[in-house]
């Protein structure tokens, strides 16, 4: 009995228990609003990137680089020590076994700007908002195909640079965490990734890999 | 979730509740601004699938006090509260395709408020652990001018160390007047669960003010 009524005495104090103010709806709908616009800008924009076209787009692209780069090399390779005029920069490169082999990694490396790119954009888009593509598949299927071709690339001969194949190897490892956010619980998961993407620099060094300019490092090849 | 330090479910709509429960009513799902008649929930939410912007406030507008009141409730700051209103309302509209219309759109946004409260809390504290100055600390438990502290500060000191599953049905029943179905539903446990919570909590309540209650008897 006197239980009840110390419970009713708990009860009737804890009325004060962090008592609100009054709810602050405008405030917190323009608010929500804002965000919603942004992460539908970011939505369109990873669907424009991630679209069919795009895709097809930027292998096809990858695809004619690498077929003329291979296909000059070999042809300079046929006409032994014949002088080429197919531009200055290639009639001025060496002829040495190293150089040649170099010039052969460029073309796979053009292609793996064109990747680099994508994931710098699919990176920023996700340090700026973690969780805005948590209800989004798009997103999802995104970050595994950037994946797969990070593998792929980390088998081609543009990974036989070192500082090129670390870099490959921290993007490989991060979108492995991205990969992966679907299956854990919890928030403490997306604060790891994004820590871990401050700590390694790996945005920076993205960017710092990416040449300026669509047509920068095509010149010794084309 | 016999733990109170156990998390909350996925913001899945429960299955406990009849469909019955899909009109929203005036006493228990509060009054919809300028309209004050029963809304059809269906409706409202075909409408805010739809794109209609004037649904989606008006979504917005029936349920922003309850979320609002007990984020602040269990966090006891207006930022905070503020903040995470917002991402329950962003992940609310972000997701209600998903919603099968199975419970309340209320039962529902309050599993997603309770999901968002409970992991935005433990980051809250993930971080007050790594600044919090250690002379301060020393400080801290010591009531500056000497005086026995009153009922009501004992109490909310009382209650900010009930492990989180007691605190959030003790906030949700005693102070909030939830009633246990909708505490259940919410919090994806069953009914009885959520009773025997708040008996414990009322328990180590009583305990932590044994004192008081000692003096408040005599």
């Amino acid at each position: 009995m006197m239980e009840d009524r110390f419970d009713d005495l708990l009860r009737e104090a804890a009325q004060e228990y962090h008592r609100p103010p009054e709810t602050p709806r405008d405030l917190m709908w323009a608010r929500i609003q804002a965000v919603r616009r942004e992460r539908a800008r970011r939505r369109e924009q990873l669907r424009i990137l991630y679209s069919p076209w795009t895709r097809w787009g930027l292998g096809l692209a990858a695809a004619l680089v690498i077929g003329i780069g291979i296909g000059r090399w070999t042809l300079r390779e046929h006409l032994g020590g014949e002088s080429m005029a197919i531009g200055p920069e290639v009639s001025g490169l060496t002829e040495d076994p190293a150089g040649r082999a170099a010039r052969g990694q460029l073309a796979f490396r053009l292609a793996a700007t064109a990747h680099l790119s994508r994931a710098e954009a699919f990176l920023t888009s996700f340090r700026a908002d973690p969780r805005a593509g948590e209800s989004d598949a798009e997103f999802w299927s995104g970050a595994g195909e950037l994946l797969s071709s990070t593998r792929l690339l980390l088998d081609s001969p543009a990974a036989e640079d070192p500082v090129f194949r670390a870099l490959l190897e921290e993007l490989e490892l991060v979108l492995v965490q991205i990969v992966r956010l679907p299956y854990e619980r919890g928030g403490d998961e997306v604060d790891l990734v994004t820590e871990g993407l401050e700590r390694r620099g790996l945005l920076l060094r993205l960017r710092t890999a990416i040449p300026a300019g669509p047509a920068a490092g095509v010149e010794g090849v084309l | 979730m016999d733990s109170g330090e156990a998390p909350p479910q996925r913001a899945v709509p429960p299955r406990n509740l009849s469909r019955s429960c899909c009109v929203i009513r005036s006493e228990a799902m509060g009054q919809v601004p300028g309209i004050g008649r029963p809304v059809d929930e269906r409706q409202l939410i075909a409408r805010v699938l739809d794109g209609d912007p004037a649904a989606e406030r008006e979504l917005y507008d029936t349920h922003v006090d309850r979320i609002y009141r007990l984020a602040y409730r269990m966090t006891g700051d207006d930022d905070l509260a503020q903040e995470f209103t917002q991402e329950t309302f962003i992940r609310a509209f972000d997701r209600l395709k998903g919603f099968r219309g199975e419970a309340a759109i209320s039962t529902w946004l309050h599993s997603i408020a309770v999901s968002v409260v409970y992991n935005g809390m433990r980051k809250v504290r993930r971080l007050h652990a790594r600044h919090v100055d250690l002379d301060e600390t020393a400080g801290l438990g010591q009531n500056p001018e000497g005086a026995e502290p009153d009922l009501r500060e004992r109490l909310a000191a009382a209650i900010d160390e009930l492990p989180w599953g007691y605190r959030t049905v003790f906030v949700m029943h005693d102070v909030e007047g939830y009633k246990h179905e909708e505490i259940a539903a919410a919090l994806g446990v069953q009914t009885g669960t959520s009773k025997a919570q708040l008996s414990r909590a009322r328990a180590k309540l009583r305990e932590a003010l044994a004192d008081f209650a000692e003096e408040w008897a005599s």
